[in-house]
């Protein structure tokens, strides 16, 4: 089956006009339950509650309120909101270029591949002449109402875009109030010995989704009537920032076996 | 505060730390509270039964898996942790790799984690070691329903956790790649060109949700006009026409503004 493309546009960079297509890269990959009323076993379904009487409120009876203090609204109808969505006109222009390291991996969002649309030659073309300068394009679109930022690169033979996060959506490291302490030459020595001697190469597909496989023959189990053994979780003892350095030298004693 | 959505150890050889771990991304900021048209009053969100249309509270709810019609195989929250029992209380690095090594394409989402308190020492120790290497830690772990394979670095003084996708998550490329492309040496040389041209450091904050600047300014004239309703429950006065211009202008000077992360 051929892949679906989701989205058409032209990238647009100086002079240049390159149509493409927009496919998903990632699948989602989960085991989807529904929530059930625990006596019947019957399907829950969302509703909407006014909190002050307590009583269903059908969705023509909303509006969306944007809160100024507790409690208090703006009010905004449905269509003042539509007044804001821009509007797709699918281009996607093409700002500049950057190096590939100079992306925050926090900002990585949802990617997509771009495929030709119709003209196989520009995108190549565009596909090579990006592979060889090593650089990401930054471009900028909307689509479905929404406006889009983003990171295009070369990936195999294709061209891969992937949806950035915005700067003020990353919470600041500041807020997470963290104190710095210090550690001893020693200790930073022997951790970074560990990590040299842990390190490898990263390679995806040696990791496989084994808790979902075993979720899965967990439900065919007991949906033949079986009760599969249980294990309770255990919480580890921490380390005790006295014995670190201990620690960290058994570690390296034992990674070295 | 931030918000904590799990807690538990980290391991990096024998050493053990533990930490709690919040999101790294926060898209709260332009956000609307459903209310009800004719009192001003917030709505939530609640679960009905679907053959008797009552409320059913969260300790009346079970998860169930779709089995044939109407039927369901109910899996608890122990049965999900017994599953992986070591997974769902600690991550445990199992290799170190170069930062640089990730492919962009398996980020999912971005979290940091926090020391318990005590744990501040041996935190501080694997983040100076992490940014003198350049290396991340690869290790899975189990929240609720799913498995994650997450990558632990450093950013600043602070341990990032980013999920990531599985291998097999992956679509195929098959189908998109060009067929028989016609390249022309001087095209592709002339483009490289221009792109080499056009490369310059990359900002994000010079990027901006124009959306989320248009929606905040479309609240600000609405405040400006009408100002602010009072839902039932409010205390306190009611806010005045330029005290609810304030707020909304506050709220819009955060999506534009810019900051250092």
């Amino acid at each position: 089956m051929p892949p679906r493309a989701i989205f058409k546009a032209v990238l647009h960079f100086g002079d240049n006009e390159i149509p493409v297509k927009l496919y998903s890269a990632m699948t989602e990959e989960r085991v989807h339950f529904r929530l059930l009323h625990k006596k019947d076993k019957a399907p829950l379904s969302v509703r909407w509650y006014c909190s002050k009487e307590d009583k269903p409120v059908n969705s023509e009876n909303t509006v969306k309120g944007f809160e100024v203090a507790k409690g208090q609204y703006v009010v905004v109808e449905p269509d003042e909101i539509k007044k804001a969505q821009p509007v797709t006109d699918r281009t996607m222009e093409v700002h500049h270029f950057c190096s590939p390291n100079e992306i925050d991996p926090r900002l990585y969002n949802r990617p997509y591949y771009l495929g030709p649309d119709n003209d196989d030659s520009i995108y190549a073309t565009l596909q090579h002449a990006l592979k060889e300068s090593g650089k990401v394009g930054l471009c900028t679109w909307t689509m479905r109402g929404h406006s889009y930022y983003g990171a295009l690169k070369p990936y195999g033979d294709i061209l891969l875009l992937e949806t950035l996060r915005y700067a003020h959506e990353i919470t600041p490291i500041k807020s997470l109030a963290l104190k710095k302490r210090k550690v001893s030459t020693a200790e930073l020595d022997s951790a970074i010995a560990l990590i040299e001697q842990l390190k490898d190469t990263f390679d995806p597909s040696e990791y496989q989704n084994e808790h979902q496989q075993k979720l899965m023959y967990f439900i065919e189990q007991k949906a033949k009537g079986k009760k599969p053994k249980m294990e309770r979780p255990k919480r580890k003892k921490p380390t005790r920032p006295g014995d670190l350095q201990k620690t960290l030298e058994r570690s390296l004693q034992r990674a070295h076996r | 505060m931030p918000e904590y959505v799990w807690s538990g150890t980290l391991t990096f050889g024998l050493v053990i730390l533990p930490v709690r771990m919040t999101p790294a991304e926060d898209t709260g900021r332009v956000a609307f509270t459903m209310l009800h048209d004719k009192d001003n009053a917030p709505l939530h969100r609640k679960l009905v039964c679907s053959e008797d249309g009552k409320i059913v509270n969260t300790g009346d709810q079970v998860r169930g898996f779709p089995v044939g019609d109407d039927d369901y195989v109910v899996v608890t929250d122990s049965e999900l942790e017994s599953l992986s029992p070591d997974r769902s209380k600690s991550i445990e690095i199992e290799q170190f790799v170069d930062v640089g090594a990730i492919e962009p394409i398996y980020i999912d989402r971005p979290y940091y984690l926090v020391p318990e308190e005590g744990a501040e020492r041996p935190y501080s120790l694997l983040v100076q070691a992490l940014t003198e290497t350049g290396k991340a830690g690869i290790a899975r772990f189990v929240l609720e329903a799913r498995e994650y394979l997450v990558a632990v670095f450093s950013i600043e003084d602070a341990l990032a956790l980013i999920t990531l996708h599985f291998e097999r998550q992956r679509a195929p490329v098959e189908g998109i790649t060009p067929e028989k492309p016609q390249l022309k040496r001087k095209a592709v040389e002339k483009l490289a060109r221009e792109i080499k041209k056009a490369t310059r450091k990359f900002d994000p904050a010079e990027f901006k949700d124009e959306y989320e600047i248009d929606l905040m300014k479309i609240v600000r004239g609405k405040a400006k006009k009408e100002g602010a309703v009072r839902s039932p429950a409010a205390r306190g006065k009611k806010v005045k026409k330029q005290e609810a211009v304030e707020a909304v202008k506050e709220t819009l000077a955060h999506v534009r503004e810019k900051r250092n992360t």
